[in-house]
């Protein structure tokens, strides 16, 4: 204690010099409690209640499904588009209080059209990702696939189109699962009242976009690139040789090499890394993104194509990952 | 300049008593191995620029004079634009005054547009709405002075479709407008 | 910009759903309206509502618009939002002309955009197209084999021309130029 006395005009030239810009907003001492006090409170009652939008008393399920259709520029059956959006725990839940006043009307969940939506999302985005990607292989493409109609997109989407409220089921707020399969029988429910051209193009609009942006290569993990790569290049018969191109800091904790592949004593590629081998690896994986044509530079996805595409797997190379 | 060149090199010999002469530093040498018109390179660099348009499409991007600022877009860019603006929602626009236009291989740099028609840039117009309230206050010490005024700017938010070189660099000149 | 506002958030520029990017779709997804039949705060909502809502709702099928008549309380417009926004604005003793350019703006925005102070303007996901830049860039080759220190690169070539070289070269000009007219 006393070393701190003694210390303390030190102390305070330091408190002197502290700059301007590290200077907190005064809260208020009641805030903290008061929230906290709050909080309790609510907690106490059974914690915060959402009502579902759906009890509310402005609320019109008929106008709700005709300016679904409208918002997305979309023609549904307005039948199909009811059933797409009715979930199987709502259809148990009132055929359960049907019964107890002895009354009968059947009602349509949407498992049929959701099950018609996913084959046909996943058919599309598989044809559609092969005529834009024309050099990436299968697996890459199928790994897009994957990340594109995984439960957690199609939700995000789902949401988006603002399915939350209108969806009939007992719980609410809807989990993932019932979001995602919705927005799959809303394509179903497209499907048998529009036709396909137009539920390809829903498609293409609302999940093929969500790649704007994004790096396709994050979608497929190469185990390892380097043998990859030779065996790629063995099959047309050319010779890859790395070089060590630069180094900085060696021997030290911050050391960065580049290394860089040459093709006939010409620069292929090149790449980064603490280590001569991960940079190596770095640099394969680049070569590999500039054989695959998708490299960071490469031209934008183009999200206009019209109509269906046809299948073109027969060009694609097959790679196995091994 | 290469005759200026050409006689640096001759001072230089005449300087420099071997490697570390007083005008050693003046002279580079990596000198051009053959000389070539202005015209020639000109053309060979247009036509070079010309052939990766066509072969080679890459993301390009565009610095694009808008409202008196200048944005650098590229495809699936947005912006926020600031103060009154017609554009309305759902709107698909073109924005034509191009400062500068580049892919990944080379840039072109208007002076001060690029040729009007070589580059297309889209965009559509996402959102119009009010800024945050932006609070402005004025105190003058000791002189009963207190104003504090409120204001929110209108903001126009838009999406980056495309940015293409459409055309041939330097080819016949059409009128676009 | 007025940052001291504890309870603001900031932000940067998001759109919902890469809209734009495929078609677009106007984010308003229903609008509720409530009014009082009689009371005269409410005077200009009822005239918009009397003029202006049936070509409203006919312009823009994709936004549900609903009324709610309530007894002598204040009028109120509430928009809702497809990203999950809901914006509540009194239109207490409001003209209807204020009240029509009010609506058009909750129209026309993204979601509740107000809220949040935008702390840059622009967005992109590919800050560098040529690609950035790296210490090695520009860097002779010849730079990993040479043994340091070495004269060539360790030269210092960024000093500009001096006063004695500038006269030393001029002089050796008027040398070269005097000569061949000797000969």
């Amino acid at each position: 204690m006393s070393l701190l006395w003694k210390s303390a005009p030190i102390l305070k030239n330091l408190v002197k010099y502290v700059p301007a810009a590290t200077r907190v907003q005064k809260i208020h001492r009641w805030v903290a409690p008061t929230l906290m006090e709050l909080k309790r409170r609510e907690d106490k009652l059974g914690g915060k209640i959402t009502n579902p939008r759906n009890t509310f008393l402005e609320w019109n399920l008929e106008a709700e499904l005709f300016a679904f259709g409208k918002r997305l520029n979309e023609e549904f059956d307005s039948d199909l588009l009811l059933q797409a959006f009715t979930d199987r725990s709502y259809v148990i839940k009132e055929e359960m209080k049907q019964k107890e006043i002895e009354f009968n009307i059947k009602m349509k969940d949407n498992k049929e059209l959701a099950e018609e939506g996913e084959k046909f999302i996943e058919q599309y985005i598989q044809v559609y990702l092969e005529t834009v990607l024309p050099k990436f292989p299968l697996e890459g493409i199928s790994g897009i696939k994957a990340h594109l109609t995984c439960e957690e997109t199609l939700a995000n989407i789902s949401l988006h189109l603002g399915t939350k409220d209108i969806i009939l089921a007992s719980e609410y707020p809807v989990d993932n699962y019932i979001l995602a399969k919705t927005f799959k029988a809303i394509v179903g429910a497209l499907l048998r009242s529009a036709g396909e051209e137009r539920a390809a193009h829903f498609v293409r609009d609302f999940v093929i976009t969500q790649l704007q942006g994004k790096d396709i290569n994050e979608y497929w993990k190469i185990e390892d690139p380097w043998i990859m790569l030779v065996d790629i290049l063995e099959k047309d018969g050319i010779k890859i040789e790395p070089r060590l191109i630069g180094e900085v800091g060696k021997n030290t904790l911050l050391a960065c090499y580049r290394v860089g592949l040459y093709v006939d004593k010409k620069l292929f590629s090149s790449g980064f890394g603490e280590t001569v081998s991960s940079a190596k690896e770095v640099a394969a994986l680049e070569a590999l993104k500039k054989i695959f044509g998708t490299e960071d530079s490469m031209a934008p996805i183009n999200f206009k194509l019209q109509g269906i595409q046809k299948t073109v797997s027969k060009q694609h190379k097959q790679i196995s990952a091994s | 300049m290469s005759m200026i060149r050409a006689g640096l090199q001759r001072l230089a010999n005449i300087f420099s008593s071997g490697h570390g002469g007083v005008l050693s530093r003046f002279v580079t040498n990596i000198a051009p191995s053959q000389q070539q018109s202005v015209v020639e390179t000109q053309k060979e660099v247009i036509a070079t620029c010309n052939k990766l348009i066509q072969e080679k499409p890459s993301r390009n991007f565009a610095i694009i004079h808008l409202l008196g600022k200048q944005w650098r877009v590229t495809d699936g860019d947005l912006l926020v634009v600031e103060g009154y603006w017609p554009p309305n929602i759902g709107d698909k626009i073109k924005l034509d005054k191009v400062l500068l236009a580049a892919t990944k291989d080379f840039s072109l740099i208007g002076r001060p547009l690029v040729q009007p028609g070589l580059v297309t840039v889209t965009a559509t117009v996402i959102s119009k709405g009010l800024s945050h309230t932006r609070t402005h206050f004025k105190k003058k010490r000791r002189k009963q002075f207190m104003r504090i005024n409120f204001q929110r700017a209108q903001q126009t938010m838009l999406r980056i479709n495309s940015v293409e070189i459409a055309n041939k660099i330097n080819e016949d000149l059409r009128n676009v407008f | 910009m007025s940052n001291s506002n504890l309870f603001l958030k900031s932000g940067f520029v998001r759109a919902p759903l890469q809209n734009g990017v495929g078609r677009y779709v106007c984010q308003l997804q229903r609008i509720v309206l409530k009014f009082c039949k009689s009371h005269g705060g409410s005077r200009g909502l009822r005239d918009f509502i009397e003029q202006d809502l049936v070509d409203f709702a006919s312009n823009n099928p994709g936004v549900v618009v609903y009324l709610k008549p309530r007894r002598h309380r204040s009028p109120v417009v509430v928009a809702e939002y497809l990203n999950g926004d809901r914006v509540w604005m009194n239109m207490h003793n409001k003209t209807h002309s204020e009240i029509t350019k009010w609506i058009e703006v909750l129209r026309t925005q993204q979601g509740d955009i107000a809220s949040t102070r935008l702390r840059k303007y622009q967005y992109t996901d590919y800050p560098s197209v040529q690609g950035p830049w790296t210490p090695f860039t520009f860097k002779d080759p010849k730079l990993n084999v040479a043994e340091l220190p070495n004269e060539e690169f360790g030269a210092n070539n960024r000093l500009p021309m001096s006063a004695t070289e500038q006269l030393r070269i001029m002089f050796e000009k008027q040398t070269l130029d005097v000569k061949p007219q000797e000969e």
